[in-house]
């Protein structure tokens, strides 16, 4: 629900990447998303696209790596994938778990000439 | 075409912030408490509740977060209690640097809680770390039974879950200890308490825990 925000900030790191690498047009972002954030990819194209219109971003298209959930169980101390509709352990089946992936919103690369 | 390596934290500046809030919390030795639940789910009335009951030896403040309007600031001022409202004008839910800003506006040097009263909303406040030490989850049996399942991370990262609103149970077609269950299987270790912000059920107990968190 907050995906304007997030494309703001977004945009403000691609336009300090593109000045002082001396990018003339942006092509194309390559974000890794956690499953677990309340963002939806659908709006967050929707928000860059309002965003960089008639910027040297126009048209660029981001490109989503999704993370599914897997954390360290406090209980059996693995580190295994969340299962669903819990995010239990996977091992034990405990449901008190530390999140290690599934929250996290990061820009990888940004393509661009 | 190029490809620029980036491998920007784009949520870290929130976090950086939220951590900042934390370590001014632990310094001053205030319990900072992020309330948060639907909209209407009772939130300000456990807070009325809360200070009716005469926790007259607690020193509370508050920041309310709304979308609009300071209604619910009112409510808390005629209690005597501190409180900032701050309005996101359409933002879904607090960040961090908006409860620093506020934190300014406070008097904290006496303060034992501070109880940051979240947007009405289960899903993005629990995407945002403000610096609290506890995450409390106001959950109305009005809502339904189905909505620890619908909205699992509000749950899943709360160190407390309020029923309330259990004087409707017998209009409304739920089971509270279903619900609790469903709570519990989704997080063992939380503290699950069933109220009434009408009737004043239950209330000394969710007391006790603020007090034993202290
Ligand atoms: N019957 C009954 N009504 C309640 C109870 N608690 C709150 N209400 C009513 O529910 C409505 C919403 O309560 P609020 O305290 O404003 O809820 P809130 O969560 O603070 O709402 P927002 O801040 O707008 O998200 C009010 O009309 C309250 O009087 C309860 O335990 N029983
Ligand atoms: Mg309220
Ligand atoms: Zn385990």
């Amino acid at each position: 629900m907050h995906e304007l925000s997030l494309a703001e900030r977004l945009w403000s790191t691609t336009k300090e990447v593109a000045k002082t690498r001396n990018l003339k047009t942006v092509s194309a972002l390559k974000i890794s998303i956690g499953e677990c954030l309340a963002v939806s990819p659908e709006s967050l194209v929707y928000c860059w696209e309002a965003i960089t219109k008639g910027t040297l971003a126009e048209g660029s298209k981001l490109e989503f790596e999704v993370h599914g959930p897997s954390g360290v169980c406090k209980d059996c101390g693995k580190e295994t994938p969340l299962e669903k509709p819990l995010y239990s352990c996977k091992a034990c089946g405990s449901s008190r778990v530390d999140f290690k992936t599934g929250q996290e919103f990061f820009l990888e690369y940004i393509e661009g000439e | 075409m190029t490809k620029i390596k980036v491998i920007k934290n784009i949520l870290s500046a929130n976090k950086n912030t939220a951590d900042k809030n934390r370590r001014f919390f632990r310094e001053k030795g205030i319990l900072a408490v992020n309330l948060m639940g639907s909209p209407g789910s009772g939130k300000t009335s456990l807070l009325e509740k809360t200070f009716e009951a005469g926790a007259g030896d607690l020193r509370f403040a508050v920041i309310e977060g709304d979308l609009a309007t300071s209604h619910d600031a009112k409510r808390i001022k005629r209690f005597g209690v501190p409180v900032v409202q701050i309005n996101t004008h359409g933002g879904c839910h607090l960040d961090a640097n908006m409860v620093g800003r506020a934190l300014k506006e406070l008097p904290l040097a006496h303060t034992d809680i501070l109880v940051i009263e979240n947007v009405g909303n289960l899903v993005c406040p629990a995407d945002f770390d403000l610096g609290e030490s506890k995450r409390i989850v106001v959950l109305s049996v009005t809502e339904g039974e189905d909505k620890i399942e619908k909205y699992p991370f509000m749950f899943k990262f709360a160190g407390c879950c309020i029923l309330n609103k259990i004087d409707l149970l017998p209009y409304c077609n739920v089971s509270d200890e279903r619900i609790k269950r469903t709570a519990l299987k989704i997080n063992k270790d939380l503290d699950f308490f069933k109220v009434s912000c009408k009737t004043g059920e239950g209330i000394n107990r969710w007391l006790e825990w603020l007090r034993a968190k202290l």
